[in-house]
């Protein structure tokens, strides 16, 4: 349908070293500048006494518009189109190479890119990624006599895996990414989103964004691979606030994201969801505050897919299995049970479309040049399997095609779309029925209903506690007899494992959260998708308070009638 | 038509009707109703108002575009509307400013936000309201933790804000044209230059074209609307010697509008020369070691006084801290020039000024002028040194003791100089100078003087790591680029590499002679040397002070200085040859 759809063609392992570019097409001046400067960095590279046994470039193309309102009013306008050059140039082995973490060390995750020329010359592109790749080289060579010096005089590592997998090499090449954007039509929208704030002095910010991000990627590696791809990613996002008397800040976010411009909501439902957000804003105001709190809640498909994210999904990336200073809270728990049985949490970068919502952790090959790949984590409640780069771990010796970053990063395994599914599945009134019956049983004075959220964050290493917080906007209690409140002012938090266990039923009502997730591999856009979940307690938190007051005067055009 | 009808009706709802034909427009209206209203009901409960009021606004719209080898890197255009209110409670003798609290709960004295790029009344206003109650309210806590650091201290019996007669000046709202076509075609263009140079590893060209708007209103009734365009084209380049050495030069070009900027020949024909010279020194030899004379020429005396004496120039006065035990390190890092006032600081026959409203000076362009400054205080020359002997310093509205007025160098959320002019009495020829340099070359019994003609700039360079880094006491001056080595026959040898091995405040009363004629040098000016900025910057958060700056010089015959080849470890040259030239 769009210039961005992808025409692929795969080409068998064995035929790809000697299948001729030309074949697939007029060959773009990045790949051209990118296999030439890769053949010869390897050759002469490959003279010296530490020769490379692995290089690839990756570049990056982005071309991105955004138009940004408040309250009715243009804000800012930026278009721009940047190629990023991201290497990983190898020394060493497949088994130890320079890449290793060095251990007790605080191995920091540096941005570390480099521009290449936007227009297409050859010449000019070849120069920065000669010069780029050089650098590269001579780093790696010192970084390796350090990684064998700390293998040599640490303890052996638990987890003896190898430092890169081997993959299959492939060919694949697609158009490029085209945007379409229509800059008048979009300011005109845009301002439309955010004027209906504009006639409420208490609410004290209301900012919308219009973007459209087109995506070209390139890979070459030494091993054979050759891959363009190309993606486009529009976002529409609206967000306001206002203040408590007490001064606690009441944010409300909204947004939708899709492929294609299409796929964006019209005027009409946008302007809908801004009445909605204007309505609880004010709602937000009067709402009592929740004191901490421990008891059953249900927590929405959005809420339930982010909760996912942080509790299950950030501990089955498989490159923290190793790493001696993480949590591993699911390494040894390979074929044992952690959900209700009936509950299967999968993977899915393939998957393009779920519940009426494009999902935004789609992909074709990962930042490794991997065939991205569904990978079932949890299968009937069991856990079966971990999120894998080229990054080995014990009993898990390749890719899933999950090694992915943000440019200018290190790739890792990171999430894709998640996608919570239960076999039987209840009505949302069931579940609220169950949740009531618990209040009943255990004397509870209410429930908690997690309507939305804004997002969330974990810590899975070993120095901090193992813990999570995700942070609501719309919470509601459910009182014994059915009734529901607005409520705010808390966080919802717990550790992985107990949280897990108390995870009683879900309904069926999936809903997607789309978003961007950030790593030490960067922020890359992920999806999550679940539905509502009934958890037989959570613990609820204080949310962190601004102290500062609502504003002394009143707005300076409270006068004009409105 | 109805649409449109009501559409209209709306607008004219929600503007005074005199907004748009107010002087500075729509904007500056909004500003002065939003400022009258604060200065007239902002008060928070028993507590105190506000005493003064600053609203400043910078409009700028810019295109940029970079290229290496050619082609374009990057290319971008935008626009941005910066509000920045600045409130003072207390009096003029002890408010909420020069304090530097020792958990930052917030940003300084002054609050910035985004404003909306379109003349919206109603919208500007919103935003002027939330921004000045922020401000406010950060103010009153301010200024309750700096009386409570001050009950148990005293300080310096100076006001914490000057007193100025106020002053209103409207420039005409105008614009340049920018055209993204002009910006990106001569960085191509001129990135291209280094296709010819098989030497250099890398490289790289930028443009940039801006036009700015200031617009100032303040409760004591100062205004100002200020239009200023200006054009940037930087090429830099880098190379390796053959032991690893890296070399880089660079040159830049700076003009108020794009037809005034040298023609593209001119440009390319100096780009080719630096090019050529890079060429030059990585076949050059090292001086390893040399103290004498030596003489600063054109770019490099200008670079040289920017980055040694310009920072001793300005009166920047050091906050109180709330926590004791910086008090005394911040004291440690005042400008030892306050004290220098009437001592001679520089020989008997040099002078200098500074002076925002100076046009050309020696042919060339001064571009770091401007009619009013970023506090309203109107600009004009102020005499720093006059027979060698030091008379004042640049002052913004935070006075120290001795120096109660600003001289109208408030530049952004810093003090600056403007253009600096130094000027020579009995200058010499340059056959004069010459003959100077070489009778005390003689006399120290050296085979060879050094003549130094470019000087790095630390915020122009293609590979920062390669900066030269003095003791902390020393004055800090970056890399000597283009160095020759004089004999006594005229001959001249270019050295490959070489720094200022120490340079102190004293070295500059020891300039032996200056040139009679002088030349022009626009730079920008980042304020490494001055302690106290650094230190308060970074604790801020903001970005140190930097800002463009001309500086008309003589050439200056150092009597003696030492320089030394570069210490530390080189890196070694690529592996393989550059893919364009191999």
């Amino acid at each position: 349908m769009r210039a961005c759809e992808m025409q692929a063609r795969v080409l068998s392992a064995a035929l790809l070293a000697l299948a001729p570019l030309a074949a697939l097409g007029e060959e773009s001046a990045v790949l051209k500048a990118l296999n030439a400067e890769l053949v010869r960095s390897m050759a002469i590279l490959g003279e010296q006494p530490e020769p490379p046994y692995f290089l690839s470039y990756e570049v990056t193309e982005q071309q991105a518009v955004t138009v940004a309102s408040a309250f009715g009013a243009l804000a800012y306008t930026n278009a721009r189109r940047d190629r990023y050059l991201d290497i990983d140039l190898r020394v060493g082995d497949y088994d130890l190479d320079n890449t290793r973490p060095m251990r007790d060390a605080r191995n920091f995750s540096r941005r570390d890119f480099a521009r290449i020329p936007i227009d297409d010359d050859v010449d000019a592109i070849r120069s920065v990624v000669w010069h780029e790749t050089d650098s590269r080289y001579k780093r790696a060579v010192e970084q390796l006599i350090r990684v064998r010096t700390d293998v040599q005089v640490k303890v052996d590592a638990e987890d003896q895996s190898a430092d890169f997998s081997r993959e299959e090499s492939r060919e694949q090449l697609t158009q490029s990414a085209e945007l379409d954007v229509d800059m008048a039509d979009w300011q005109t929208r845009i301002k439309r989103f955010t004027a209906p704030f504009a006639a409420h002095g208490d609410i004290y910010s209301a900012d919308a964004s219009l973007s459209a991000l087109g995506e070209t990627r390139w890979f070459v590696n030494s091993e054979g691979t050759r891959i363009q791809t190309a993606e486009t990613r529009y976002r529409l996002a609206i967000s306001a606030h206002t203040k408590a008397d007490d001064g606690m800040r009441l944010p409300r976010y909204e947004s939708f994201s899709a492929f294609t411009p299409d796929g964006l909501p019209d005027d009409a439902t946008v302007l809908a969801t801004v009445q909605r957000m204007i309505a609880d804003l004010q709602a937000l105001r009067d709402a009592p505050v929740v004191d901490p709190y421990t008891g059953p809640a249900i927590l929405s498909g959005r809420a339930g897919g982010v909760f996912f994210h942080e509790v299950l999904g950030h501990r089955v990336e498989g490159h923290r299995q190793k790493r001696e200073d993480d949590g591993q809270t699911f390494k040894k728990k390979v074929g044992e049970r952690i959900l209700p049985e009936g509950f299967t949490v999968s993977f899915d970068p393939l998957r393009r479309h779920l519940a009426g919502t494009d999902l935004l952790g789609s992909y074709h090959f990962d930042n490794q040049g991997v065939a991205a790949q569904r990978v079932a984590v949890v299968e009937d409640g069991v856990l079966t399997n971990f999120l894998m780069s080229r990054s080995p771990i014990e009993g898990f010796p390749k890719s899933n095609g999950h090694g992915r970053k943000q440019t200018g990063y290190a790739p890792v395994s990171r999430q894709s779309n998640l996608i919570v599914e239960v076999a039987e599945p209840l009505t949302r009134e069931a579940l609220k029925e169950q949740l009531m019956a618990m209040l009943h049983a255990e004397g509870k004075p209410f429930g908690l209903l997690f309507e939305d959220i804004q997002g969330g964050v974990t810590t899975t290493g070993r120095f901090m506690p193992n813990a999570y917080n995700v942070q609501p906007i719309l919470v509601y209690r459910i009182h014994p007899d059915g009734r529901e409140e607005l409520v705010r002012g808390v966080d919802l938090i717990g550790t992985p494992l107990t949280t897990l266990s108390r995870i009683v039923a879900a309904d069926d009502q999936i809903a997607v959260f789309n978003g961007t997730c950030g790593a030490e591999s960067g922020g890359v856009p992920v999806s999550a998708a679940s539905p509502g979940l009934l958890v037989s307690q959570v613990e609820v938190q204080k949310k962190r308070k601004s102290q500062d007051r609502t504003p002394l005067l009143p707005p300076p055009f409270a006068g004009d009638g409105e | 038509m109805t649409r449109c009808a009501l559409a209209a009706a709306l607008a004219v709802c929600c503007v005074p009707t005199h907004a748009a034909d107010a002087p500075g427009g729509v904007l500056m209206q909004a500003m002065r109703d939003e400022l009258a209203r604060s200065m007239d009901t902002l008060q928070m409960e028993q507590m105190e108002r506000p005493y003064f009021i600053a609203y400043r606004v910078n409009d700028i719209e810019a295109l940029q575009a970079t290229a290496r080898f050619g082609a374009l890197t990057s290319s971008s255009s935008t626009r941005t509307r910066s509000l920045s209110v600045e409130v003072r409670l207390g009096s003029r003798t002890l408010d909420n400013t020069n304090f530097m609290p020792s958990r930052l709960g917030g940003s300084p004295a002054t609050r910035s936000i985004l404003l909306p790029l379109e003349d919206d009344y109603r919208e500007l206003r919103r935003q002027l309201w939330l921004t000045t109650d922020a401000a406010y309210k950060h103010a009153l806590e301010t200024l309750a933790k700096k009386r409570a650091a001050l009950k148990t201290r005293s300080r310096e019996d100076v006001p914490d804000f000057s007193t100025e007669s106020p002053q209103a000046s409207y420039g005409e709202l105008q614009s340049e044209e920018l055209r993204t076509g002009r910006v990106e075609g001569l960085a191509r263009r001129l990135s291209g230059v280094f296709r010819e140079m098989p030497h250099v590893d890398d490289s790289r060209a930028s443009t940039v074209t801006r036009n700015r708007t200031r617009y100032y209103v303040d409760s004591e009734g100062s205004a100002f609307v200020e239009f200023r365009p200006s054009v940037q084209v930087l090429a830099q380049a880098r190379t390796q010697a053959a032991d690893g050495m890296v070399l880089q030069d660079f040159e830049t070009f700076y003009a108020d509008r794009w037809h005034e900027l040298p023609d593209e020949d001119a440009i390319i024909e100096r780009v080719r020369a630096m090019g050529a010279s890079l060429a030059s020194r990585r076949a050059a030899d090292y001086v390893e070691r040399y103290s004498g004379p030596m003489l600063f020429e054109g770019q490099a005396a200008a670079e040289l006084l920017a980055q040694a004496l310009a920072p001793r120039l300005l009166a920047i006065r050091v906050p109180v801290a709330e926590n004791p035990n910086m008090d005394g390190f911040l004291t440690s890092l005042r400008n030892p020039f306050v004290d220098k006032i009437g001592a001679r600081v520089l020989p008997r026959f040099l002078g200098v000024t500074d002076d925002p409203t100076l046009g050309v000076c020696a042919d060339a362009p001064m571009l770091g002028g401007y009619a009013v400054d970023d506090n309203g205080v109107p600009a004009g020359p102020t005499p720093l040194v006059e027979n060698g002997v030091l008379k004042s310093l640049l002052a913004s509205r935070n006075p120290i003791a001795g120096i109660l007025r600003s001289s109208g160098n408030q530049r952004g959320d810093f003090l600056l100089p403007s253009n600096l002019v130094v000027a020579a009495r009995r200058g010499m020829t340059a056959e004069e100078l010459h003959e100077e340099f070489m009778l005390l070359v003689e006399e120290r019994g050296n085979d060879f003087g050094v003549v130094v003609r470019r000087v790095a700039n630390p915020t122009l360079k293609l590979d920062p790591r390669d900066s030269a880094r003095s003791a902390p006491a020393q004055l800090n001056v970056d890399r000597l680029v283009r160095a020759f080595k004089v004999f006594p026959d005229g001959r001249e040898e270019p050295i490959r590499k070489v720094e200022l091995s120490t340079i102190s405040d004293a070295n500059f009363k020891e300039i032996i002679a200056a040139s009679a004629a002088s030349s022009g040098h626009t730079l920008p000016l980042v304020l490494y040397n001055s302690a106290v900025l650094r230190v308060t910057s970074a604790f801020f958060g903001v970005s140190p002070a930097q800002s463009v700056v001309s500086v008309c010089t003589p050439d200056l015959l150092f009597e003696e200085l030492t320089v030394r080849k570069p210490p530390g470890n080189v890196p070694r040259p690529p592996v393989a040859a550059h893919p364009f030239f191999d």
